[in-house]
This record gives structure tokens, C-alpha cells and sequence, in this order.
């Protein structure tokens, strides 16, 4: 019995057992859902882990080549659906899952992969909003970086034409679905940025699919729009369509035919506010010149410059007043010293000897004109002249004779006895 | 490369600078206090850059250009034709 017995090496043994699951079709393509435990990033790259449920668990394994594709972190106590095969571990002959694909369970690998992203760009500050670009009011040229045979291009030239017929645009055709999509919007990104005058650019699609839409979710894309040169405006699908590009972008459009409307300026509206800007120069202008001439008036007609002629006037007034009132007192005192000098004049004359001479006084002389007070002044024979009012007596001495003594001092005196004190006044 | 962005550079104040400029220049003159000689430089260069402005509005010109890359890696522009039947 023993010996018919087929007996296998371990090897074999395994290698049989592989065989055996190999030919089974249902492992060589299994999804299995299950929370991840044990897991290790080795430095190689691979990716080690165990999956379980409330009773079992399977070994599973992710190789670089697969897990580089990742779109998110893998971590323990994540719910995943791992799809790949089952085949056996020889060395440690253990079957494993050799996982190609895995995706979070629940929300789906694709939103948890976004939001993963999101916040990791959020963290770099990539939608800050103070990274946020103002669009230029008038741009020179619009660069556009869609499909050419896309819907998106057409909305944006029919919009644009509408509102600034000879605005230029600069179109950059690419993929904006499919696996090549990213690296293309990058690149077209990059080159509508080196377009001279290319201001602003608007990148973007129609509407489709979340998965038509994916390309603008990529990571690449994202940085490409965030590191753009000039304003971007994305303009992704419908307005209930959100991608990580819309964040990055300076502005998110809800359509493309709103980001044209964004984009190019109503030609019209502009010229409406150069012109009003035109009209209030002219007005401002015409009101400043009638400030200045109210100014100008109002200074003139101000007391302020009034006053200095009336200043004159009125010291001319005082002027004629005091030259009036000088006269006055110029007379009055003419007249004072008239009357003074003829008061004086008057008792002058009353003191003169000529008067005494006219009252029958005399005044006698000797010759050499001397007026004799004595009697011992002459001798006789002597000749004298005798002054009288209306002319002169030749004179001789015939003799002296005193006077009789008298009361006082009693001095002699001639017979025309003069008081010579008052004479010589 | 050099000349070009040389060029652009030197180029004449954008549509946007100018109505920076005119707004600002109205917003000067009708805040009023102003020498009168100020105001009328003002006024000149305001209506100057209105007419500036209004021929920048002239100067694009209408084209649709698809921008492709050069030998050198440059953006080179051919026109896009537009195709009515496109719908």
C-alpha cells in the first residue's frame, strides 16, 4: 500500500498545489474585499499587508510596478477591494493574494484618492486663496488649452467673438481625456504661457463622465495650472462638476462658455467707462474752473481786499479834516500875537521919552551928547542942548544954583529935571 | 528668447495700467483741490490716455491662432480655421 502510494516532495507538493489554483479561473482574477492589517512598505518598494475580515485573514502582497499607480496611501485598518490573483508563496508555502489593483472600499478609490490629494495640496498652499490672480481687465491675446474638437473651443470662440469680436486667441489643441490627457494639458499649459502677449489662458472641457473629467484631477495637471505664469481660469465640464483643477485655477468657471464670458471683456462696456471716464474728466475740470473763478471773485469782493481803498478814502477825509482844523489854529494864533504885539507896541510907546518930551519935559545934553543929572556936570559959559519934542535948543550955561535941601536923599538936579531911569527906557 | 522678452519689457503701459491711470486721474481732479494749473495737466493727460485706451480696444486683431510647439521647442502660431460645418 505504502509503496503505491504516490509520496511528493515538499516541492512538489506545492508546486502541485499551485498548479491547482492556477487552473482555477475564478482566482487568477479575484476582487476581495477586506481591512488592511500588517501593512509594511519595504524599501524595495512593495507593498506587504494582510487582509481581514471578522475571521479570516489572506496574505496579500502589492509590487512596486503596481503600487507606484497608486492614487492614495494604503494603511492599516482601511476597508479595501484588492484585485489581483491567488497564487502560492512557495519558500513559506502559503497561498497569497498578489494584489494588481486596490481601492478604498465604500467611497471608492477615486474620491478617496481626490480627497487625499486635495489635502495634500491644500497643505502645500496650492488654493490658498491669496495665491488667487487678478484677470487682466483687456488681455492681449487668450490662450485656450482644449480639445479642438472638443465643444469647450467652440463655446469659447462663439463667446468671445460676441463680446470682443478682434479679440486674438491663441488655442493650444490637446487630449483632455484618456491616459495621455494630464502630460498634455501640462505641456499645453507650458507652451500657450510662452505665447507672446498670451495674458490669461482658460483651460478646460465639456461636459462628461467623472472619468472623462479625471485628467483634471490629476496631480500633474494641478501643479501645472497652479504654476502657470499667467492667470488661469478652468473651465471643467458642467457647473456641478468640481475638479482639483478648478481649486488651483486663479478663477473656476462653471462652463467654458462662462469662462469666456470671465475672460473677454464686453468691448462695448469698456468703451462705455473710458468714455464716462472722459466725461468726468470734462466735468471735473469745468467745475474746478468755476472754483477758481468763484474763488477768485469771492477774493475780490472780500472785505479783506475792499478794505485798503477804504482805508485811503478815509485818511484822505482825515487828512482835508486836519489840514481844516490846522488852519483854524494857524489864524487864531495870528491873531493872538497880533493883538499881543499891539498891547506891547502900545505900552511902548507910552514909555518912549519922545511922549515925555510931548508932555513939556526936556532933556539936556553937553557936548559931547552926555544927558546932564547934576549940576556939578556943568560950568558956565558952557554950551548945551536942550532935546525938546520937536527938535533941539542951542544952550548956554549962565549959572547953577542947588536945589533947597529936601525930603530924602535929595540930589541935584537941573531945572528941566528929568527922571533919566525912565528916559533911557 | 533675449530680444523678445527684451521686447516685452519695453513695451507701452497695458489697457490695464492705462485705466488705472485714468481713474486715478479722474478720481484726482474731481477731489477738487487742485492748483488750477495741476488740474489742467491732468485734464490733458486724462484725455490722452482716453484716446490711448480706445485705440488699444482697435489695436487686437481678430484671430484664432492654434499654438504649436516649434523646432526649438517654441510656440509657433499658425491660424485656425474654422470650420462652419463644425456643429
Amino acid at each position: 500500500m505504502v509503496l503505491t502510494r504516490q509520496v511528493f516532495s515538499v516541492s512538489q507538493l506545492t508546486q502541485f498545489i499551485k498548479d491547482l489554483l492556477w487552473n482555477e479561473p475564478v482566482l487568477r482574477e479575484v476582487a476581495v474585499r477586506g481591512e488592511i492589517s500588517n501593512f509594511k512598505r519595504h524599501t524595495s518598494g512593495h507593498l506587504y499587508f494582510t487582509l481581514k475580515d471578522q475571521s479570516s485573514s489572506l496574505r496579500s502582497v502589492m509590487f512596486r510596478s503596481h503600487a507606484a499607480s497608486l492614487a492614495f496611501r494604503p494603511h492599516d485598518g482601511l476597508k479595501v477591494i484588492a484585485a489581483g490573483h491567488i497564487t502560492v508563496y512557495e519558500r513559506d508555502g502559503a497561498y497569497q493574494l498578489y494584489v494588481r489593483s486596490l481601492e478604498p472600499d465604500g467611497l471608492g478609490s477615486l474620491y478617496l484618492a481626490l480627497e487625499q490629494l486635495k489635502k495634500k495640496l491644500e497643505q502645500e498652499g496650492l488654493f490658498d486663496p491669496g495665491r488667487k490672480r487678478a484677470l487682466p481687465r483687456l488681455p492681449r491675446r487668450v490662450g485656450v488649452v482644449t480639445s479642438l474638437q472638443g465643444a469647450a473651443v467652440r463655446d469659447i470662440i462663439t463667446v468671445s467673438r460676441r463680446r470682443f469680436p478682434n479679440l486674438p486667441l491663441v488655442i493650444v489643441d490637446v487630449a483632455v481625456q484618456g491616459a495621455e490627457a494630464p502630460e498634455r494639458i501640462c505641456q499645453g499649459l507650458e507652451l500657450v504661457a510662452r505665447v507672446p502677449e498670451v495674458d490669461v489662458v482658460i483651460v478646460g472641457r465639456g461636459g462628461g463622465s467623472v472619468e472623462e473629467l479625471w485628467a483634471f484631477n490629476d496631480e500633474t495637471v494641478v501643479r501645472a495650472v497652479a504654476a502657470c505664469p499667467v492667470p488661469v481660469v478652468s473651465a471643467v465640464g458642467h457647473e456641478t462638476d468640481f475638479t482639483l483643477a478648478d481649486f488651483a485655477a486663479d478663477v473656476r468657471a462653471p462652463t467654458p462658455s462662462a469662462a469666456a464670458e470671465l475672460v473677454v471683456p464686453d468691448r462695448a462696456v469698456l468703451e462705455r467707462s473710458i468714455e464716462q471716464a472722459a466725461g468726468r474728466l470734462r466735468l471735473a475740470l469745468v467745475r474746478r474752473t468755476e472754483l477758481a473763478r468763484a474763488r477768485w471773485k469771492r477774493a475780490v469782493d472780500s472785505p479783506a481786499m475792499r478794505r485798503p481803498q477804504d482805508r485811503l478814502h478815509q485818511l484822505e477825509q482825515r487828512v482835508d479834516e486836519l489840514t481844516r482844523r490846522l488852519g483854524v489854529a494857524a489864524a487864531r494864533r495870528v491873531e493872538q500875537a497880533r493883538g499881543r504885539s499891539e498891547r506891547l507896541s502900545a505900552r511902548l510907546d507910552a514909555l518912549s521919552p519922545l511922549a515925555v518930551l510931548a508932555r513939556g519935559y526936556s532933556v539936556c545934553l553937553d557936548s559931547t551928547g552926555a544927558v546932564i543929572r547934576s549940576i556939578g556936570h556943568v560950568v558956565a559959559g558952557e554950551e548945551l542942548e536942550v532935546l525938546v519934542a520937536d527938535g533941539s535948543i542951542g544952550a548956554a550955561v549962565t549959572g547953577t544954583r542947588a536945589r533947597p535941601a529936601e525930603r530924602g536923599e535929595g540930589h541935584g538936579t537941573t531945572n528941566t529935571s528929568v527922571d533919566p531911569g525912565k528916559a533911557e527906557l | 528668447m533675449e530680444p523678445q522678452t527684451q521686447a516685452l519689457t519695453q513695451e507701452k503701459p497695458s489697457f490695464e495700467t492705462n485705466l488705472q491711470r485714468l481713474e486715478e486721474v479722474v478720481k484726482l481732479l474731481e477731489s477738487g483741490d487742485l492748483s488750477l494749473e495741476r488740474a489742467l495737466t491732468l485734464f490733458q493727460e486724462g484725455i490722452t490716455l482716453a484716446r490711448t485706451l480706445s485705440g488699444q480696444l482697435d489695436a487686437a486683431e481678430a484671430r484664432i491662432d492654434q499654438a504649436l510647439k516649434g523646432a526649438g521647442g517654441e510656440p509657433v502660431l499658425v491660424p485656425v480655421v474654422q470650420r462652419s460645418d463644425g456643429e
